[in-house]
């Protein structure tokens, strides 16, 4: 058992719920909501494709509550559903997705030259991740954004611990070798671009 | 030049998060001081790490739970069948177990039938099959009752009733009646509903009567 209570909340709220509380339901809903909607829409970069995959995890865990073994952490289960549906949706993408809110931050923004190397940069930051071997991605995804610890990973990613390490480590590595490679992409904003 | 300090790349996500203990921060700190390829990391991990999350506002984490609790009933509801099945087979009931289940079923539609006609009580006595009064008496009598007794319960239940449809059968083939089919479910059923324990014992006397007879007066009807 991991650090005790929240565990152990989670626990009690199942029980509540399996014994037909709906107030457990709604709070267990409301304790993970946030989380795992910022997880599932850094893995799939779209606000209905993430809210979507977030009610079908709710959904898949609490009608499938029988096959979750008390051994883990409910959050951890959670995750790992959460992880499995949205491969499927990444999975079926066919092309890179950019995410529009950084547009708005560099409309609101003058268009400076430091903006648009920060732009272009994360751009290629985003095809790079994208490019990532499967496990790869979402470990590192998890270590950075989400910041979960290496045995949380391992968990989450039914490995062990050493194997998370190796698949963050491989990951960044290769991130950082993209990065510093020229850009070869002919749809970055050019660097004298006007407004 | 690429670092190949590990043990301080693996940290540097903590080191960023601000959750590094003092000792490790410091000696995180002083790498960075020196290396360019782990301070280029630390940039590239702070980029990933500030990219924008949407909030869809405080209206759609409201309603999410209400959205999903009715779909998550439907779909418990629909499983009850599978869970039943799943607690049935994780209890490893015995095979006796489940006989006298059967058992009790048939016995209970047996005494909850009604009375049969005097002609039907007659033709299906003398086809009864086993004499199994015996087997009744001795179950009522006892509070605790044997798996093989249930077994042989069970299977005498089963000959009774299939010996009462053959009489029925033969009375419809003797030109008196016109259903046969269904006539266990409904003429039998109409007669037998107001069956007392008086009229049961009576019922009981009468086939075993039935039986002895049988036994006695026409053995060949037998074959």
């Amino acid at each position: 058992m991991q650090n005790g209570s929240p565990m152990d909340e989670d626990l009690i709220l199942l029980d509540r719920f399996a014994d037909g509380d709906r107030e457990a339901f709604d709070e267990l809903v409301r304790k993970y909501q946030r989380p795992l909607y910022s997880m599932l829409y850094r893995m799939v970069s779209d606000h209905d494709d993430a809210a979507d995959l977030l009610q079908k995890t709710f959904i898949k865990a609490f009608t499938g509550i029988g096959g979750f073994e008390r051994r883990s952490r409910f959050k951890t289960w959670l995750y790992q559903i959460a992880i499995n549906l949205a491969k499927n949706v990444y999975r079926d993408r066919s092309r890179f997705q950019q995410v529009p809110l950084d547009d708005v931050v560099i409309r609101r923004n003058p268009r400076t030259l430091e903006s648009l190397i920060q732009q272009e940069t994360r751009d290629r930051l985003r095809r790079a991740f994208v490019d990532l071997p499967e496990r790869q991605r979402i470990t590192v995804m998890l270590r950075v954004q989400e910041q979960k610890t290496y045995e949380e990973i391992a968990r989450i990613m039914e490995c062990s611990v050493g194997t998370a390490k190796a698949n963050y480590h491989h990951g960044v590595q290769k991130l950082k070798a993209k990065l510093g490679e020229p850009s070869t992409d002919p749809t970055g904003p050019p660097v004298n671009a006007k407004e | 030049m690429t670092c190949d300090r590990q043990n301080i790349q693996e940290v540097l996500p903590a080191y960023l998060a601000g959750t590094l203990g003092s000792d490790d921060r410091v000696r995180v700190e002083e790498h960075l001081a020196a290396c360019r390829d782990c301070t280029a990391e630390l940039d590239l991990l702070r980029m990933m790490a500030t990219e924008p999350v949407p909030d869809p506002g405080e209206g759609f984490w409201e309603a999410l739970p209400h959205r999903i609790y009715p779909e998550v009933q439907r779909q418990r509801r629909r499983q009850w069948p599978s869970r039943l099945s799943d607690l049935l087979r994780g209890a490893n009931i015995p095979r006796w177990g489940w006989a006298a289940a059967a058992a009790a079923v048939i016995l209970a539609s047996w005494l909850v039938v009604r009375p049969l006609p005097d002609r039907a009580l007659r033709a299906a006595a003398k086809h009864r099959p086993a004499p199994a009064v015996d087997i009744i008496q001795e179950a009522s009598n006892n509070t605790e009752i044997r798996p093989e007794d249930l077994e042989r319960l069970s299977t005498w239940a089963h000959q009774e009733l299939l010996s009462l449809q053959d009489g029925l059968a033969d009375l419809s083939a003797n030109g008196n009646g016109t259903r046969v089919e269904g006539a266990l479910n409904v003429d039998l059923e109409d007669e037998l509903a107001s069956l007392s324990d008086e009229q049961l014992e009576t019922l009981i006397d009468t086939l075993d009567r039935g039986s002895h007879d049988e036994d006695t007066e026409d053995p060949e009807e037998e074959t």
